[in-house]
């Protein structure tokens, strides 16, 4: 039985099968313990290593006709192409972060020394018209 | 802040070199249960063992390196502007701000009943610290009686108190 809900604690929701389903589709975790949702580069790494794996492993068994090895070789290329994807792709992330970051930093600079002798675009003007 | 985001993004990495690992380990394990070939009489596999030596080496050196960078990145010390000492208790926090004139301060968790709507059950307390943006603070941390830990989460930062030891943690808000 669940306590009651003390003051200032928001009351609980009454479960609809929409909440159910997005609260299970919210709660996949690959074997259980990688969130490939919330982790970025996560999902697609996975979904291209799958791919990559399929590939090598057919790709195997029609040029070898054994089963055995092109499952090794499936599992090889599925560690292989997601490790590739994952770099790559945390990489063009970590780009992407750094260039926020400089965005959201030159923007604050600018809300700040507008009009004055501070401001970055006078400072810019005067360089390029020199 | 900066460095939690480093400890994120190390997180993620080590999590997924886990998790190929596990994916390999697992593959292997159903490989080797589900074989009929056997052989009573192996006497050595040096490719094998070789492999299996230095894999795991390489694995090791690819999280031991970030994970030495971002060790050495949460040491660093940028000049602080101001130092704050937090003493832990049982069961709450002493604050000193000592720089400017002398602050003492205890701060005690708030019991629910106290709490005002919106408020965050088990979080919040009588006496904030109160703490600068976008400058450097150190943090000097100790305990009175046995040990306890002063944590911002979301800064990325978790420093022990210890009786008798005092412990330093510089931040930037």
């Amino acid at each position: 039985m669940a306590a009651a809900p003390e003051p200032g604690e928001p009351k609980e929701r009454k479960a609809s099968c929409t909440s159910l389903h997005l609260s299970y589709w919210k709660a996949f975790k690959l074997l259980g313990f990688l969130d490939v949702e919330n982790i970025p580069c996560a999902r697609d790494s996975i979904l291209y290593g799958s791919l990559g794996s399929i590939v090598a492993g057919f790709g195997h068994f029609l040029f070898t006709s054994r089963i055995k090895r092109s499952c090794d070789v499936g599992v090889g290329g599925f560690i292989l192409v997601t490790l590739g994807c994952w770099f790559h792709c945390r990489y063009n992330y970590a780009k992407q972060r750094i260039r926020e970051r400089i965005a959201r930093e030159e923007i604050k600079k600018k809300i700040l020394y507008e009009g004055t002798h501070l401001d970055p675009e006078r400072k810019h003007n005067s360089n390029s018209s020199n | 802040s900066p460095v939690m985001e480093e400890l994120i993004t190390f997180h993620d990495h080590a999590f997924m070199a886990m998790s190929l690992i596990s994916f390999l380990v697992l593959y292997a394990l159903l490989s080797t249960l589900t074989t009929k070939l056997t052989n009573t009489s192996i006497t050595d596999a040096q490719e094998m063992e070789t492999i299996w030596t230095i894999l795991p080496a390489i694995i090791l050196i690819l999280i031991a390196l970030p994970s030495l960078r971002i060790l050495y990145l949460t040491d660093e010390v940028n000049d602080p502007s101001f130092t704050i000492k937090s003493i832990g208790h049982q069961w709450y926090w002493t604050y000193e701000y000592t720089d400017y004139g002398s602050l003492i301060f205890n701060s005690y968790m708030l019991p629910p009943l106290f709490l005002n709507p919106g408020d965050l059950r088990l979080l919040e307390v009588d006496n904030r610290v109160v703490l600068p943006i976008e400058a450097p603070v150190r943090m000097m941390i100790t305990s009175q009686d046995v040990l306890h830990s002063w944590t911002i989460p979301t800064l990325g930062l978790k420093t022990d108190a210890v009786p008798g030891r005092l412990n330093q943690t510089v931040f930037t808000a």
